[in-house]
């Protein structure tokens, strides 16, 4: 870890990093009790200010924020337009009885079993992109829950060695460290074609961030940028993918095939192709994620939102009598439990988090992601020094009650809609309403 | 913003002619009820800067909205509308089984 490499007998280093590490851990515990008003220059309309902390308190404590919005942005669209239907209340399941938020991730055969216990799971981010640490508490806090992280498309730290039964080897078009190993330890390996953030771009690590730990573990040369270039070179057909998933089971039978792709317009016909190559898991990567470093314009034009595309994907899938075979699951704007059982009732099975796990661990979407000691978080860094803001434990911990936060307002919801399963959401667009600036407050509507 | 260059051009046109965000560029004060424009600082060479720094980043995300669509010459991009997305026709395709969708 960062430490040794600094040296443990730093005494300076660490008393400056213990000072820092109080003041930032007190600061996401108050700041939510609201104890100094909302911070006026957090966020955006989709992360508002309010979402942020309500993420933090929920990180903080399990449990939903009271006075606090903690299911919808400000966005005006999307999301946070769309509203539950709840049934009568003498049609809820009742407290005590079981709901089954259970999701099987392999519905074609060919491969292990996998089911999670929660419709969810961490998305990539790699090595580089992200700090050791972050990618230790993530994937701590997947063991924990039985589900999943990934490794992005960075190499696979040794550290993260001990939770590879719950690590997804990404394999994207830099190929960078992507090894025979990494595959064998693989549970599920994800093919990255594209990324909602930025479609048709690739992947751009700023030479700032490419330390010579970073370097080592893709087998590059330090402090250079580095591309990841856009499209897979050997893949321009269904057929060229096919070769790719035939590879990956050559090297690792076991292992479940996820394809993660972008949302333009033919994301129907994408879908399609990826079963008919092999996939057991199409990952929807809507415009809304990503940290600072996609480009802006990228982020807000390029493809299609997730809560347009699902819809599309999911009644082309039903029309081609494949849906039931395919494990559809949705990420990029995904920030809220609320989001969670809305993106099901669009048409998922499930959904990939990823900035959510970065605010619960501080993350103020600051923007300043692709520099090397941007994130004054300790997050989206590889500074030896300044990942040191991050313990993995303490990370673990705050997802541990973020999940817990997340799975119980999903059961409440499950429970009012009169569901007992979260598999009896998916595409039940007629348990979803319009609420354009009806926000009601009462905490039922939405 | 830098994005109607992009999606002009999508539309038809064959380039476009800023105005006002020069302005806005030069820290202008827009005036109201007739008022005319005042620019409080408007030193040449800082002015000069500012407006190609303007170009300058309005080019990069030209070009990163065209190599997006694999387009190495923004001439390729007049006219193809077949590229453009339309919000409301997008809201209306997914939403339209949801209660309370009044149609885009």
């Amino acid at each position: 870890m960062a430490e040794d490499a600094r040296g443990a007998g730093s005494a300076v280093l660490r008393e400056e990093v213990a000072k820092h590490v109080h003041a930032l851990r007190r600061g996401f515990g108050v700041w939510p009790t609201l104890a100094f008003g909302l911070p006026p220059a957090m966020g955006d309309a989709r992360w508002t200010p309010e979402l942020i902390l309500a993420v933090w308190w929920q990180a903080e404590t399990g449990r939903a924020p009271e006075g606090l919005e903690h299911r919808v942005g400000r966005s005006g669209g999307g999301f946070d337009v769309l509203g539950f239907r709840f049934a009568p209340p003498e049609r809820w399941v009742p407290e005590g009885e079981p709901v089954d938020l259970s999701l099987p991730l392999n519905r074609r055969g060919g491969g292990r079993a996998l089911t999670l216990p929660v419709p969810w799971y961490g998305g990539g981010m790699s090595f580089g992109s992200v700090s050791e640490q972050v990618m230790l508490a993530r994937a701590e806090a997947a063991r924990r829950w039985g589900t999943l992280t990934c490794s992005g498309e960075g190499g696979y730290p040794a550290s993260l060695r001990p939770y590879r039964d719950h690590v997804i080897t990404q394999v994207a078009t830099g190929m960078f460290g992507v090894r025979e190993e990494t595959i064998q330890w693989a549970p599920v390996v994800e093919f990255k074609y594209a990324q909602g953030a930025k479609p048709g771009l690739g992947g751009h690590l700023l030479g700032d961030k490419a330390t010579t730990a970073v370097a080592e573990i893709r087998g590059a040369v330090p402090w250079v940028s580095l591309f990841s270039p856009f499209p897979f070179h050997s893949v321009y057909s269904v057929e060229d993918h096919r070769k790719h998933v035939d590879w990956i089971r050559t090297v690792n039978p076991d292992a479940l095939v996820s394809v993660k792709v972008s949302t333009p317009t033919d994301v129907d016909m994408v879908a399609v192709g990826s079963y008919h190559a092999g996939a057991h898991v199409l990952h929807v990567d809507g415009g809304y994620g990503g940290t600072g470093a996609a480009p802006e314009i990228a982020k807000k034009n390029i493809a299609m939102p997730i809560e347009l595309a699902l819809p599309r994907v999911h009644r082309f899938l039903e029309e081609e009598g494949i849906r039931d075979e395919l494990v559809v699951v949705a990420s990029g704007g995904i920030r809220t439990a609320d989001d969670i059982a809305k993106a099901i009732a669009l048409g998922a099975d499930g959904c990939v988090l990823g900035t959510t796990e970065l605010v619960a661990l501080g993350c103020t979407r600051c923007g300043n992601c692709e520099r090397g000691r941007g994130c004054p978080f300790g997050l989206t860094t590889t500074d030896p020094e300044l990942s040191l803001l991050v313990d993995p434990a303490w990370g673990a911990d705050r997802l541990d009650r973020l999940y817990a936060a997340f799975r119980s307002r999903l059961e409440e919801i499950l429970r009012r809609l009169g569901l007992r399963s979260v598999r009896e959401l998916r595409g039940r667009v007629d348990l979803l309403r319009i609420e354009r600036g009806e926000g009601d407050g009462s905490g039922d509507a939405r | 913003m830098a994005e109607h260059v992009a999606k002009a051009i999508a539309c038809g046109l064959d380039l476009v002619a800023l105005d006002l965000p020069l302005w806005i560029a030069l820290q202008a004060r827009i005036g109201v009820d007739g008022a005319p424009v005042a620019f409080p600082r408007l030193d040449e060479a800082w002015a000069l800067q500012r407006l190609r720094n303007l170009a300058n980043s309005w080019r990069d995300q030209l070009l990163e909205v065209l190599g997006a669509m694999g387009m190495r010459e923004v001439r390729r991009l007049r006219g193809e509308v077949g590229r453009i997305m339309f919000q409301a026709d997008l809201e209306r395709e997914a939403f339209a089984g949801v209660e309370g969708f009044g149609g885009g």
